[in-house]
């Protein structure tokens, strides 16, 4: 009975330790296992933070999208809710009622590194973006100006621009049409498309095209989406928005003269004679905006004979002259006499592709401010010898050659108030909140 | 009988859990609880975070509460480049520090902010605003070989003869002989006040080269005036430019070069493949991001 009491002592002994050990184990083991915890909570918080850049990514380039297809080129836009799922983005977009390439609104600050190089209008809207585990705000500028008056004279778009000649740019170039000749020297030229030959600085030295980014941009529709391939549609175009057409009716106190060059006229400046010449004078302080709807062959604008001239019609009224000449007879012949320092946009579509010649035939050096947007219209630009310095700039999707002479093409030295005379380039900013 | 050997394979399995705890503790104490009085002078701690002291008590890697401390910091970075509307790098040499925090940078009338296309136009606009950064910064054409580097986020400005700098950070590495090692910054400013930064020591990799700490791409459109492969090879960008960045991970048990493979001359790699591996922090930044 002694050793089987005995035994009995000796094995609840090595029990007692059993349980001791069991219990130490248990508290390594659970110490083990918070360790590994720790360490799988750390990746999937790697994960998770991975997964939101994603996430915010996608919802940008969606809303970024949205407002590229959907709004920039409309006069409103539907709104939109679009949710990838499984967290991977979702944005919520409020309908819009504005018309971001022809509203007067402007940004509430001034954003230097944008196309319209600090200036020009603005339509904000806020969109809520979700990234699965968060959500946040972003602020879309929809953005316009016009290129022209943003620091680039010369402006060659899709699908035949190019310049020819003797071409000086004070000012940077916008090459829209990448494969195209170009010869003008430039300061700085920018590049939205496909790698494009070299052109000259202003010092005759092979410049690169600026590193800036210009895409995408738009100014109008092609089929009733944005166009985003260079084109240029602002004269008469299918929506009316940012039509030069629907703009100079509504754009000069001295209001619009309608002119067919097949019926007599004689008023506030503009004179046709019945045959197809029309002339525009440019000293006339009454001189409103003119829409030329067809039949006209000659086109003459009389600029200032003397300095006070000169003086008086810089602080005359701009002027908007739009001819849209779908039809025969061309439009062949365009005559800038004199020297001018009205403000002037001058705005000629054909469908015909006739060729026009540009005359200017004062020799010597001559100042013309004008502001020239071409569509359709392959030009020659005709000098009298010497150098012909334009003050505003040219824009164009045709070809142009510049003969007789040297052209010299410099900003618009006061663009503001010529704003609501030019067709506009639309683009996106976007930002976080 | 029975109770022993159940005891002994308990006891077996207790011993084996305990060993490998014990590995996983003392790993982690190694890379978790040390850190060090570092000399790193009184002109840049001063530079750096305004102490008037010579020496400092740093971490040293790896760590990885510093490296959480690093992780804020990248979101921070990131969610201000989301703000931003330009982005620029610029490389400082050894032992310069930049103390040049502007809010604003004055512009004059008729300045175009799309000729600020490159890096190095923004330096020198940089100093025609601010002389006071005359000779801070280096130039430089697609990767930045300095040690050291500056970040400055431009946000829209209210005034049209302004820039309006959002955040600036400073991203630099000390040599250090008390002890031998790197000591690594990466600070946040607005203005002159310090906003956010993490540090990190890096024992016996004095002298290691950490660089590229940027890399320009600009796009691909430039390609057409032939300027040399070591600019060419990084006109990449199909529209818009963007940098490569680099920030020192307190992760990594220290800055160590590496082979950089076996890359042409005109492959843009060649430019920064030596990174590879170096840090976990590593960023696409675009120059112009609201665009």
């Amino acid at each position: 009975m002694k050793s089987i009491a005995k035994f009995h002592s000796h094995s609840g002994g090595v029990l007692l330790v059993v349980l001791a050990v069991v219990l130490v184990a248990a508290a390594i083991t659970a110490g083990w296992i918070s360790v590994m915890t720790a360490q799988l909570q750390y990746a999937e918080q790697y994960f998770t933070s991975s997964k939101r850049r994603v996430a915010l990514a996608n919802a940008t380039a969606m809303t970024r999208q949205y407002f590229l297809t959907q709004v920039l080129t409309k006069s409103s836009g539907p709104g939109a809710s679009i949710d990838l799922g499984d967290g991977w983005g979702a944005i919520v977009i409020s309908a819009t009622n504005d018309t971001p390439l022809t509203t007067f609104q402007k940004a509430a600050g001034y954003n230097h590194f944008s196309p319209g190089n600090g200036d020009g209008y603005s339509q904000s809207v806020a969109c809520a973006i979700s990234t699965g585990s968060t959500s946040q705000s972003i602020t879309v500028l929809v953005n316009s100006r016009s290129p022209v008056l943003s620091g680039i004279p010369v402006v060659v778009n899709s699908p035949a621009g190019s310049l020819s000649g003797t071409v000086l740019n004070e000012g940077a170039s916008l090459l829209c049409q990448a494969t195209g000749s170009f010869s003008v020297q430039s300061g700085s030229f920018f590049l939205p498309a496909a790698p494009s030959n070299a052109l000259d600085s202003s010092s005759g030295t092979a410049i690169a095209a600026s590193n800036f980014p210009f895409v995408p941009i738009t100014g109008s529709e092609s089929g009733g989406a944005a166009s985003y391939d260079g084109t240029l549609n602002v004269i008469q175009n299918a929506s009316g928005i940012n039509s030069l057409s629907t703009i100079v009716a509504m754009s000069s106190p001295n209001g619009l003269n309608v002119i067919d060059g097949s019926v007599s006229f004689n008023g506030n400046g503009v004179v046709c004679d019945g045959t197809g010449v029309v002339t525009i004078d440019l000293a006339n302080p009454a001189l409103g905006n003119v829409r030329i709807t067809g039949n006209v062959t000659n086109l003459i604008f009389t600029g200032q004979t003397t300095a006070a001239d000169r003086i008086i019609a810089g602080n005359a009224a701009a002027v908007l002259v739009v001819v849209n000449q779908l039809l025969p007879p061309a439009l062949n012949n365009i005559e800038f006499g004199q020297s001018n320092n009205r403000k002037l946009a001058l705005a000629i579509k054909s469908t015909s592709g006739a060729a026009a010649v540009f005359r200017f035939p004062q020799s010597g050096v001559g100042t013309w401010r004008l502001l020239l947007t071409l569509e359709a219209v392959p030009a020659t630009i005709q000098l009298t010898g010497g150098s012909q310095i334009l003050v505003g700039g040219i824009q164009s999707d045709s070809a142009i050659a510049v003969t007789g002479g040297s052209l010299t093409v410099a900003e618009e030295p006061d663009p503001k108030l010529m704003e609501r005379l030019a067709a506009r380039d639309g683009w996106l900013e976007v930002s976080a909140q | 009988m029975i109770e022993l050997l159940v005891a002994l394979a308990i006891g077996a399995a207790v011993l084996t859990a305990g060993v490998m705890v014990f590995q996983n503790l003392t790993v982690g104490a190694k890379s978790s609880g040390t850190y060090l009085n570092v000399a790193l002078g009184t002109d840049t701690l001063t530079a750096f975070y305004g102490m008037n002291q010579s020496a400092l008590d740093v971490w040293v890697a790896p760590n990885y509460g510093r490296r959480i401390a690093a992780d804020e910091l990248k979101d921070q970075f990131l969610a201000d480049v989301g703000r931003s509307t330009a982005v620029y790098c610029l490389g400082r040499a050894g032992g310069v520090w930049n103390q040049n925090h502007p809010t604003t940078l004055s512009v004059p009338a008729g300045f175009d902010g799309r000729s600020l296309d490159l890096p190095d136009a923004f330096r020198l606009q940089l100093e025609a605003s601010l002389a006071a950064t005359i000779g801070v910064f280096t130039a430089y054409r697609g990767a930045s070989n300095a040690p050291n580097l500056t970040i400055f986020l431009l946000q829209p400005s209210a005034e049209i003869d302004q820039l309006s700098v959002l955040a600036i950070y400073e991203v630099d590495l000390v040599a250090t002989s008390t002890p031998a090692g790197t000591y690594a910054s990466v600070r946040r400013y607005v203005g002159d006040t310090l906003t956010g930064y993490y540090d990190v020591f890096y024992q016996n990799s004095a002298g290691v080269a950490f660089s590229p700490m940027a890399v320009c791409f600009e796009r691909q459109a430039r390609t057409s005036l032939v300027e040399g492969s070591t600019i060419d090879r990084l006109k990449v960008a199909e529209e818009r430019p963007f940098y490569f960045v680099w920030w020192p991970d307190p992760a990594m048990p220290g800055l160590t070069a590496q082979a950089g493979g076996a890359f042409a001359t005109n492959d843009p790699r060649s430019a920064y493949a030596n990174m590879g591996g170096q840090t976990g922090l590593f960023f696409v930044v675009p120059m112009f991001p609201a665009l």
